[in-house]
């Protein structure tokens, strides 16, 4: 060790005396906390459950006072002229008690006599009945004048009713019902009529318009066709016409090979076209028979149809009549029409096809004869072409013409179709308004009458309801006085029977007094004692007596009783005949005087809530005033389980003893409070008794020189 | 050596404050009344929701929980004493089994020696929780439960002071074992009186390792000591509840000192045990 020793340096000896010193410190420490810890351990007393009497009592201190009490009263206005006894003294019966003096015994006499006749007399006069029925007799004849005067007012009421419902009755009669149920009947009529024939009006506008059109189309293909004819006839004729030109200037100039080969090839193109020319002209000759034949049928069948339209439209008819003239008329004109674009196309045809083997036939080298051919030729086309040219503008103006009057009778026919139709709405719209300006007015008077009969019969009831509540508030108003006089009539009865045996009281207390009186006066004034017993109160020599009594004698050879006072709400628990100990002061260690009473009288609580109790004591040595200690038990149990009331606490969770164990600490074994839940079964004001987990070993807490609490070590002391 | 720049100093600094931190959380702690506490760091003790913060410096620096631990905590300095009657005979007993234990891992060749080696290292290895129940069947068996000595012998036979001295004897010269034996001195003397002193610097690491682990030691007194009158400091602080927070600042800081102290004394020679371990020859 000492090697080891030398074998350190500085540093590592000033860390081994540093673990020294703190070694030490600790030691010290140690020592200290130890010392305080000691000092600091709370001090309790210990005590275990037990088996133990629980008394639920009430307890409290009472006053003895004698049961018996006798006042002695004399009359009034009497002067003590020698009081025989004082306070606390005995007396016997017969005994003087006071002697009064005589002229104001005399004196008291006759003015008692004086006042007992007078209220003899009082008596009297109240016993005369002084009948008045008037006041009840009015009520009564008021009231069954104002039943009279309901019964009248509630027939009158129902005699105005009736009269005001026969009046509405009478109003709504039948015949203006009728009128006003015939006028709604033609509104309905008119309106129906006019929608029936705006709808007719309407249907022949859409017919007329669809009859009428067909032939302006038609005119108006005719009219186009035409043209495109006209057209075509002009083209073809100055072909012609340039083609018979050529012809004649190749002729003259000699290159009739090329012309004639030209004119060849141009009377073909010709011969062809003419040939459909011809073509197309019988096809439009065919469309334009069609249409009019189709003109005509359409005509016919709008006849037919207006013929025999419900009802007749003369107009109509005359407009459909018309058109079948017209379409009739249209026929030959389209066949005349037709033939003549027939001829004039095959002419065409004939002239193109001569042109042509014409044209075939040419000779190389044309000849004068060709020459005056070919001008001849020329001369002849432009004459074809000219008539073509005049046919076909002849036509177009025909068509033209038709197209102008078909249109014509179209817009005619259209304007007055649209006039029937609203000629027709405007018919049935005027109608309509009148029929419903005659049925407003019917209704209207209808109305305004019941009204003016449903106002007066409202008027009726509301008068007859407030004529009923007046009666019946006067009626009311009689039952009330009449029940009032009745009251009073019965009070007033009442109240002199009250008077007169008030009175009659009166008269015997007096009576009384004047025979006490007179027997003062025949004993010569003096007062003698009617029964043994101490005197508790007298008045003195020279006093004058009082309603107060003269002097009092307790009965002491009567019963006592104890008076004690507790709150209410223990009281409450208490009923007359209930046993309580009274124990009485003195006696020793062992034994403590303890009598029995029984609760004789119970008082209303007082102000501070608080009810004196009277308990009936048995004989015994009692004095008049004397303090003992009074218990009223209501239960006596034995429990197993009881503990000091100090040893029992409580909170929020519930009752709790507080329980010293010993435990194992690191201290080593130490007393510990640890708490046990207990429940309460019965307590007074010693112990309690209790439930949980405890057992006849249990050290429990009962006392502390400090607070205490769970898990504190502690000191048993 | 070279001197490390100021500049250096500030990254060392703040290391060392990450170390420190812990430290002076527990000081202040110790001057902080539990109003104090329950309003920086209640919310985090008690669940309760809300956020916990912990000052720099108390706001009402006291010393009542310093006070109250020091005064009025008996059963505190009960347990300091018990946690000594534990070290010392641990410490003692580590010493004498192990020291001899390691010369002759040490000095002596035989057959099996780097297996025994190995065991011991094996063993020292070991967590308590591994050998926790062969431990309790042993201690139970022999009966020693909610006895000091089923905490004292386990320790004392630990592997690791084994291994520790076992290094600092192996830098013990050949040459001065033979001149020993030359002058006579046999292998217990020559262990006494030379492989003592000159392996003094492993024993001490030894024993200031073995004073740090048995001091901390938490789990065997836990496991067995059933008695609380024996039990050691470790096994105060979860006995203090959160509304006791100071208290247990103030105990920390206490249960530290020992341990701080006997490391100071020791820390020359744990150095040098460390160094020791490290060199072979």
């Amino acid at each position: 060790m000492r090697r080891f020793f030398k074998q350190t340096d500085l540093a590592q000896r000033r860390a081994g005396g540093n673990i020294l010193r703190f070694l030490a410190i600790l030691l010290a420490l140690t020592l200290i906390a130890q010392g305080t810890a000691g000092a600091t351990l709370a001090r309790v007393v210990l005590a275990t459950p037990e088996r133990g009497e629980i008394i639920d009592a009430i307890r409290a201190q009472a006053t003895v006072h004698a049961s018996d009490h006798i006042s002695k009263y004399v009359p009034p206005g009497l002067r003590i002229a020698q009081m025989h006894v004082h306070m606390g003294q005995r007396v016997g019966t017969g005994q003087a008690v006071a002697t009064f003096a005589r002229d104001a015994l005399e004196a008291a006499y006759i003015r008692e006599s004086a006042a007992l006749q007078r209220m003899e007399r009082d008596l009297e006069t109240l016993l005369r009945d002084a009948s008045g029925e008037t006041p009840l007799e009015t009520a009564q004849r008021n009231a069954q004048r104002a039943r009279a005067d309901y019964t009248a007012t509630l027939q009158q009421n129902e005699a105005d009713i009736a009269a005001a419902r026969e009046a509405l009755n009478a109003l709504a009669q039948p015949e203006a019902l009728r009128n006003h149920e015939r006028a709604l009947a033609d509104y309905y009529s008119v309106a129906a009529q006019g929608q029936a024939d705006i709808h007719t009006a309407f249907t022949n506008l859409q017919n007329t318009t669809g009859e009428n059109d067909i032939p302006l189309q038609n005119a108006l293909r005719n009219h186009e066709r035409a043209l495109e004819d006209y057209e075509s006839a002009r083209a073809q004729s100055e072909e012609e016409t340039a083609t018979a030109q050529a012809h004649y200037n190749a002729v003259r100039r000699g290159t009739a090979s090329t012309v004639d080969r030209t004119a060849t090839e141009n009377a073909q193109r010709n011969a062809q076209r003419a040939r459909e020319d011809y073509q197309s002209a019988l096809r439009q000759n065919e469309e334009a028979l069609t249409a009019a034949e189709a003109a005509l049928l359409t005509a016919i069948q709008a006849h037919h149809a207006a013929l025999f339209a419900s009802p007749p439209n003369p107009a109509a008819l005359a407009a459909a009549l018309a058109e079948v003239e017209r379409a009739q008329n249209a026929i030959p004109a389209a066949q005349a029409t037709a033939q003549a674009n027939r001829l004039a196309a095959a002419r065409r045809v004939e002239d193109a096809e001569a042109a042509l083997s014409q044209a075939q036939r040419g000779a190389t080298t044309a000849t004068q004869n060709e020459r005056e051919q070919a001008a001849t030729a020329l001369e002849n086309a432009r004459a074809r072409a000219e008539s073509n040219i005049l046919t076909a503008q002849r036509r177009l103006e025909d068509t033209q013409t038709a197209l102008t009057q078909a249109q014509g009778h179209f817009e005619a026919a259209v304007a007055q179709a649209q006039a029937a139709y609203e000629t027709a709405r405007n018919r049935a719209t005027e109608n309509s308004q009148a029929a419903r300006r005659r049925t407003e007015d019917t209704a209207s008077a209808l109305h305004s009458d019941a009204q003016r009969a449903q106002t007066t019969l409202q008027n009726t009831l509301a008068a007859a309801g407030n004529s009923r509540q007046q009666a019946a508030r006067r009626v009311e108003d009689a039952e009330i006085a009449l029940h009032n006089a009745l009251q009073q009539a019965e009070d007033t009865s009442a109240h002199s029977h009250i008077n007169a045996a008030t009175l009659r009281l009166d008269i015997a207390e007096k009576q009384a007094q004047v025979e006490a009186l007179e027997a003062l006066l025949a004993a010569e004034g003096v007062l003698y004692a009617p029964y043994a017993g101490a005197v508790s109160f007298a008045q003195q020599t020279g006093e004058s007596t009082s309603a107060a009594p003269l002097v009092t004698l307790r009965d002491t050879y009567g019963g006592f009783h104890a008076q004690l006072s507790i709150p209410r709400t223990q009281a409450e628990r208490l009923s007359v005949g209930t046993q309580s100990e009274v124990t009485t002061g003195g006696g020793s260690l062992f034994f403590v005087p303890t009598v029995t009473g029984i609760v004789s009288a119970l008082s209303n609580p007082c102000e501070n809530d608080r009810v004196t109790v009277t308990i009936s004591l048995p004989q015994g040595n009692w004095n008049e005033g004397q303090r003992v200690d009074a218990q009223i038990i209501f239960s006596r149990a034995n429990f197993d389980l009881s503990v000091p009331v100090s040893a029992l606490h409580s909170d929020n969770i519930g009752y709790f003893l507080l329980v010293v164990a010993q435990r194992n600490t690191v201290m080593g074994v130490q007393n510990v409070v640890h708490r046990v839940n207990v429940t309460l079964i019965a307590a007074d004001r010693y112990r309690a008794s209790v439930m949980g987990a405890i057992d006849r070993n249990s050290q429990i807490i009962t006392g502390s020189n400090k607070a205490v609490s769970v898990g504190d070590r502690i000191r048993v002391n | 050596m070279r001197r490390i720049s100021i500049l250096a100093h500030i990254p060392l600094v703040g290391l060392a404050m990450l170390v420190w931190w812990v430290l002076w959380f527990m000081l202040m702690g110790t001057l902080m009344s539990v109003e104090e506490l329950n309003a920086t760091i209640g919310a985090a003790l008690h669940d309760d929701g809300g956020r916990s913060f912990w000052p720099v410096l108390p706001a009402w620096p006291t010393l009542q929980p310093l006070a109250r631990l020091l005064l009025d905590t008996p059963h505190f300095f009960v347990m300091f004493w018990n946690t000594f009657r534990l070290v010392v005979p641990s410490v003692a007993g580590q010493i004498v089994l192990s020291a001899p234990a390691a010369w002759a891992l040490s000095r002596f060749r035989f057959r099996g020696r780097k297996l025994l080696i190995t065991v011991y290292i094996a063993l020292m290895l070991m967590p308590f929780q591994v050998t926790m129940v062969p431990n309790f069947l042993v201690i139970d068996r022999l009966g020693l439960m909610d006895n000091v000595l089923a905490v004292i012998l386990p320790f004392a036979f630990s592997a690791f002071p084994v291994f520790i001295m076992l290094k600092g004897f192996d830098a013990v010269p050949h040459a001065l074992l033979e001149a020993a034996s030359i002058d006579g001195a046999g292998p217990v003397r020559t262990f006494l009186h030379v492989g003592l002193p000159l392996g003094l610097p492993s024993i001490l690491a030894a024993m200031v390792l073995g004073f740090l682990d048995v001091w901390g030691a938490i789990e065997q007194p836990m496991t067995f000591l059933g008695d609380p009158s024996a039990w050691p400091l470790s096994l105060f602080l979860p006995q203090i509840v959160a509304e006791e927070l100071g208290l247990a600042m103030a105990a920390s800081l206490l249960m530290l000192l020992p341990a701080v102290l006997f490391f100071l004394f020791g820390q020359k020679y744990l150095e040098l045990g460390i160094q020791a371990a490290g060199i072979k020859e």
